[in-house]
């Protein structure tokens, strides 16, 4: 009895198969991984940015609202501060601003968190933490007594504040780690102006 | 390729009466396969390349309006009366002394200004304007029609009431009197529409945006 002829693969057609195979296989984890890489890079950036985007429209919105009269300290260029206090006007009553409680944007005193208190340190106080991410001193800024970041100030905070008359210029660098571990700065900056 | 076995006999895959779970795949099969792999991973890193691209466009965006937001906050710093002459592009104008105001270009850290901008910048600051007369130096004044300047003339600008601009609002009354006239209100108008655009040199492509809005004066009681 002859045994049944059986097609298959020839050792060439085997060779060239698993080549081809081998070689888009190589690529397509190539592929695959720059742009695991690439999209665990962009969505820390991203992450990033729209949190140090949150907390800038968090501090503009505060600082619209608020009396120009009270706030303090009252730095101008080329000084700043990490620690803004005033008060929002609440309306007029009979014919006198009235003003809400003391509220402050301040940074933690190991610079790492910013956070919005409102009667800071008394019995009604109440503080919420808007960042945790905050950078000790602003991008490409060193602790040398220079200003190396070209922005006017000299060492300036993660977070710093500029009054020039009823403006109040704020700059916010945010840090985080990316996917692989590399640290990403982000830095947001807005001027507001007082509108009461 | 055509294989035989020891009879001599043709084994292609399309031969009947073989049993077809006996069968191999061909070369042809196998390169369709990978093909419609190819095609595949195209696809996906395309959708990689789109999804970067539109995160680079969105945060380009996000630049530009924060910096025109900024401008119209620094131009709201400024008393009411002064804005138009700080920031339109006349610096013959200016409080203070001619030239002294930051006039109405600007930079934006972070977007690079398109080649065709002479001056390097990105941003511009448009009020409702017209420059309808030259001052010769050294002669009277002369009437020529806008974007007709002469050259080592000074361009005359002057708001406008009847300025033609649906966007901004325009023509309107801008000092009060219920009329629409053709007089310069540089001096005494009570509100002021104002445009900033923004034209910059973006990773894919020349890019813009515009932000309109209305300065006017609000005083404590």
């Amino acid at each position: 009895m002859k045994a049944p002829h059986r097609s298959g693969f020839s050792l060439v057609e085997l060779m060239i198969a698993l080549v081809l195979l081998g070689v888009v296989v190589a690529k397509l984890t190539i592929v695959v991984e720059e742009a695991q890489r690439s999209h665990g890079r962009e969505t820390a950036r991203m992450a990033i940015e729209d949190r140090a985007l949150q907390v800038l429209d968090r501090i503009s919105y505060a600082i619209m609202g608020s009396d120009r009269e009270t706030l303090f300290p009252d730095p101008s260029m080329p000084t700043f501060t990490p620690r803004l206090e005033y008060r929002v006007s609440m309306g007029v009553e009979d014919g006198q601003v009235v003003l809400g409680d003391e509220e402050v944007i301040s940074v933690t005193q190991d610079g790492s968190s910013v956070y919005w208190a409102e009667n800071e340190g008394q019995a009604n106080e109440r503080l919420v933490v808007w960042s945790n991410d905050v950078s000790q001193l602003l991008e490409e800024e060193l602790l040398n007594g220079s200003d190396d970041n070209a922005n006017g100030l000299s060492d300036e905070s993660g977070l710093n504040f500029v009054i020039d008359r009823n403006s109040v210029t704020i700059r916010l660098t945010l840090q985080g780690e990316d996917s692989e571990g590399q640290i990403i700065d982000h830095t947001v900056e807005a001027t507001v102006t007082c509108r009461n | 390729m055509k294989l035989k076995s020891r009879s001599g006999k043709s084994l292609q895959a399309s031969v009947p009466g073989l049993p077809s779970g006996l069968r191999g795949t061909t070369l042809i099969e196998i390169m369709v396969v990978l093909s419609v792999m190819l095609v595949a991973v195209s696809i996906f890193y395309q959708m990689v390349l789109s999804t970067k691209r539109l995160r680079t466009v969105n945060h380009e965006n996000a630049v530009a309006f924060g910096a025109a937001r900024s401008i119209v906050e620094r131009m709201r710093n400024e008393d009411f009366a002064d804005v138009y002459r700080i920031y339109n592009a006349d610096p013959s104008d200016d409080p203070g002394a001619p030239g002294s105001a930051p006039g109405n270009r600007f930079p934006v850290e972070g977007l690079p200004p398109l080649s065709s901008a002479a001056d390097g910048m990105v941003g511009e600051v448009m009020f409702p304007s017209v420059a309808v007369k030259t001052k010769p130096a050294g002669g009277s004044p002369g009437v020529v029609g806008f974007g007709a300047l002469q050259a080592q003339a000074i361009p005359e600008w002057q708001l406008r009431e009847d300025f033609a601009d649906a966007e901004l609002g325009m023509p309107r009354d801008l000092n009060g009197d219920s009329i629409i006239d053709d007089l310069d209100h540089g001096d005494d108008y009570l509100i002021l529409p104002v445009r900033v655009r923004l034209e910059w040199e973006g990773v894919f492509g020349s890019r813009s945006v515009e932000l309109y809005t209305m300065l006017g004066e609000f005083k404590k009681p």
